[in-house]
């Protein structure tokens, strides 16, 4: 019977969910209604995301790669996940770890190249070999594979996404969805036991953390909120304990940075960490020879000291989701935890600590997003019954353009519900101006430099018009996949541009995870520095209009108005030079006291002269020129 | 097109309870989410639906789109040149806040940062209630929406004011 299954050339494809992990992967699929997970022929189905080359070009995955792992450190490639998307001088590779990196290529996209036997591996391919593997132990469950939905941390960027799927089409998997971990986790708890209400999702894994604050209603998952840090999990933990282990046994600095000693200490740290979960002290014996001490104890109270930072830098992030969903903690119906992180005894009070209650882990939390992949493949392949189950999930980080000055402006806050569009309208800054240059960016913090880049483009063509005058209107689109386009769209003259926003990997190599944790560092600075520039955009603009128009109406001035208008100019040009917003604004408002009559005069001349000519289109733009002095006073007034 | 208030179901008035919004959002979700079809044109002229419904609720979540919405609907332009200047003495008032709210940052006086945050919104919340009270009936026609518009200019203030003592106080919370 069996045989005749796996032979059978009509099996039906059938959808599966992917948890493609830092740690371990696994992949579920929905048998007779309910998620289940397929394990291997060792009846594990946990599959460690591990990957090695052997010198004969062979790939092994899994725990036969883990295996080889201490023997072949630098190829054998773990936590490949942290290293994908992200730019070939991502502050990760610079951590503790064994690998040895090759460094950017001139040409070809900005992305990690881990170096194996002389040959470049990227984290793509790497994750390719896993979801691979994957796929095979799929097929031997269920003999033919359909659609996949992947699961992704919430934090996650566009780039981390992309290269999510682009590791999933270089092993020929059909994707359904890229769906959020702790979303994923929510539609199992949420199906498995009927509950509504209002939750909290704490997603610790091998690399990553994300919270997710949600309402489940009636088969509906409505996201609320999302916060996280894509480089902080369990990973982070073995690497301080690695080290402590290292002083503890007196390793030498030299010793400690041979790759094998590295990837010794590492696992080292990782199975006391393991065994600390039901152990009040674990001794670890020194495996090393040549070094002085022959044992090492660790407690559990050291080991909490030591990953207590780590665990606040998840209580920020899960303190600002909660303000970020309009919600009190004493509102959460529950919490639920997910990830191997979790195990962690410390990491179990803390959230209970940081929540006022004790959080539910009923369905394990190394399966638990895998089953809710599953859930969701099964739904968008048409199997489930209709209206069973929603997912309305939101953009993890602000989208905005670059103007003036370096200020990004926000087109699409975080947390907005997908799918979703917003327009913007933006003007020239000089006359003459026939092109504008579009910089989309993505991150919470106020200066574009500081936020991810992920694409630069140029609406050329337009014809020379005054500062101001040129209205360029900006559409930002996410799909229900979570990816960005961006239209623009020059409206005097109709010019137009679309582009599918494919993240410019690294041009700015500051890591997403820690573009949110900064902008909560340097908030205070970030809005004075706002105000700053933005105080000097808006000088620069009226000083040019005003200079302009004292020039083109001169007849209009009264006896001494010059004068005064000039020397309120000079003063407001000299305040520019300095870095106080304050002052700037209360010079351009003695500039705005100091042209008022004539702004006046201008736009009586101006309907005047409109109106002699009998042509409404230059009545408008005529009237709308000599607002230009108006309106750049009201716009630093009111914004 | 429906205008949001319609898209939803619910009532073309300022005041509005945000966990109404929230389940009509949900609701509509269940019938025009992409997801709820199989057929490629359907799946994208439901996204397309989406999409406007996301924008929609995006704009009634936030008082100063409302309103914006509202005059929109009452044929009532807004926005730069469109809206009564404040007053001297209202400006003079949010400059001196400012002020206080910049000084009380610089010397990390959190209760005097909360204490700003509460007396605006509390202008706030009398502002929204007075907007909530000239929207309540029939909408204001574009020749008596002055009061209104005032109002609407006051909330942008507010707004902006409210945004970066939040922004202050989550930063200390975090440290």
């Amino acid at each position: 019977m069996m045989l005749l299954d796996i032979f059978d050339p009509k099996a039906k494809p059938r959808p599966i969910g992917i948890d493609l992990g830092t740690t371990n992967s696994l992949v579920a699929y929905v048998r007779d209604g309910r998620p289940e997970t397929i394990a291997d022929c060792d009846g594990s189905a946990l599959v460690p995301s591990i990957v090695h080359y052997a010198r004969n070009g062979a790939v092994i995955v899994g725990d036969r790669a883990k295996r080889l792992a201490e023997a072949h450190p630098q190829e054998t490639l773990v936590s490949v996940k942290r290293f994908l998307g992200r730019g070939a001088d991502d502050p990760e590779t610079r951590r503790l770890g064994p690998y040895a990196f090759l460094p950017r290529e001139a040409e070809g996209p900005d992305v990690v190249r881990f170096s194996v036997h002389g040959k470049a591996i990227t984290p793509v391919e790497a994750s390719a070999e896993i979801l691979r593997n994957l796929k095979e132990l799929a097929e031997e469950e269920l003999h033919s594979v359909g659609g996949v939905v992947i699961t992704v941390p919430a934090y996650f960027d566009d780039g981390q996404r992309q290269a999510t799927k682009d590791a999933a089409k270089l092993a020929g998997l059909r994707v359904l969805r890229l769906v959020n971990e702790p979303t994923a986790a929510a539609l199992a708890y949420g199906l498995d036991a009927k509950r509504d209400g209002l939750f909290a999702v704490y997603d610790l894994g091998g690399g990553t953390f994300d919270v997710t604050v949600l309402v489940l209603d009636d088969g509906v998952f409505q996201v609320k909120s999302t916060g996280g840090d894509s480089a902080l999990g369990g990973d982070d933990m073995d690497r301080l304990l690695a080290d402590e282990l290292a002083t503890v046994f007196g390793l030498t600095e030299e010793v400690r940075k041979k790759p094998a000693v590295v990837r010794v200490l590492l696992d080292l740290a990782r199975a006391t960490k393991h065994r600390l979960t039901d152990a009040e002290a674990v001794t670890v014996p020194n495996p090393f020879v040549d070094a002085p001490a022959s044992a090492a104890t660790v407690t559990r109270e050291r080991f909490d000291v030591l990953v207590k930072p780590l665990l606040e830098r998840t209580g920020k992030a899960c303190r600002r989701a909660v303000r970020d969903a309009g919600v009190e903690v004493g509102e959460l119906d529950g919490v639920i935890l997910v990830g191997g992180s979790t195990r962690v005894p410390y990491v179990r009070s803390y959230v209970e600590a940081l929540f006022g209650q004790a959080p539910l882990g009923d369905i394990d939390p190394d399966q638990v997003v895998a089953l809710g992949a599953a859930l969701q493949a099964h739904q968008l392949e048409g199997e489930g019954e209709k209206e069973e189950i929603l997912l309305l999930d939101v953009l993890p980080l602000s989208l905005g353009i670059e103007v003036g000055g370096g200020v990004v402006d926000k087109i699409l806050p975080r947390n907005t519900t997908i799918p979703t569009a917003s327009k913007s309208v933006y003007t020239t800054q000089e006359d003459g101006q026939t092109g504008f240059v579009l910089h989309v960016v993505q991150g919470e913090r106020e200066i574009a430099s500081d936020c991810r880049s992920l694409a630069t483009f140029t609406l050329a063509g337009i014809p020379p018009m005054a500062a101001g005058m040129a209205r360029l209107e900006v559409t930002f689109r996410v799909d229900v996949d979570g990816l960005l386009t961006v239209e623009a769209r020059e409206q005097t003259t109709g010019k137009e541009q679309h582009v599918d926003v494919k993240p410019s990997y690294g041009l700015d190599d500051e890591a997403v995870e820690r573009m949110l944790l900064d902008a909560l560092d340097h908030g205070e600075a970030d809005l004075r520095l706002r105000r700053l520039l933005e105080n000097r955009v808006e000088a620069g603009r009226l000083a040019k209009a005003t200079q302009k128009a004292i020039v083109v109406d001169a007849d209009l001035l009264e006896a001494g108005e010059k004068e005064g208008i000039e020397a309120a100019l000079a003063a407001l040009l000299a305040s520019t030079a300095g870095d106080d917003a304050s002052k700037i604004k209360f010079r351009m408002d003695e500039l705005d006291a100091a042209t008022k009559g004539f702004a006046a005069a201008r736009m009586n001349r101006a309907i005047a002269t409109a109106i002699a000519g009998k042509d409404v289109g230059s009545i408008e733009a005529t009237v709308e020129a000599a607002l230009g002095i108006e309106e750049a006073h009201a716009r630093h007034g009111a914004r | 097109m429906p205008t949001p208030f319609a898209l939803f179901g619910l009532p073309a008035t300022f005041a509005l309870d945000l966990k109404v919004l929230e389940r009509a959002q949900r609701e509509l979700g269940k019938t025009i989410h992409p997801d709820t079809a199989s057929d490629p044109s359907e799946r994208r002229a439901l996204a397309e639906q989406s999409t406007l419904a996301n924008e929609g609720y995006r704009a009634l979540r936030d008082p100063v789109t409302r309103a914006e919405l509202l005059f929109q609907l009452a044929g009532v332009a807004t926005g730069d040149g469109h809206e009564p200047k404040p007053t001297a003495a209202f400006l003079m008032d949010m400059l001196e806040k400012r002020e206080a709210l910049a000084e009380a940052r610089t010397s990390k006086d959190r209760a005097t940062v909360e204490a700003l945050a509460a007396e605006i919104r509390a202008q706030r919340n009398d502002a929204e209630a007075a907007l909530a009270a000239l929207f309540s009936g029939v909408l204001p026609s574009p020749l008596d929406a002055q009061p209104a518009l005032v109002h609407l200019g006051s909330l942008r203030y507010y707004r902006r004011f409210l945004e970066e003592a939040t922004a202050t106080l989550d930063e200390w919370d975090d440290a």
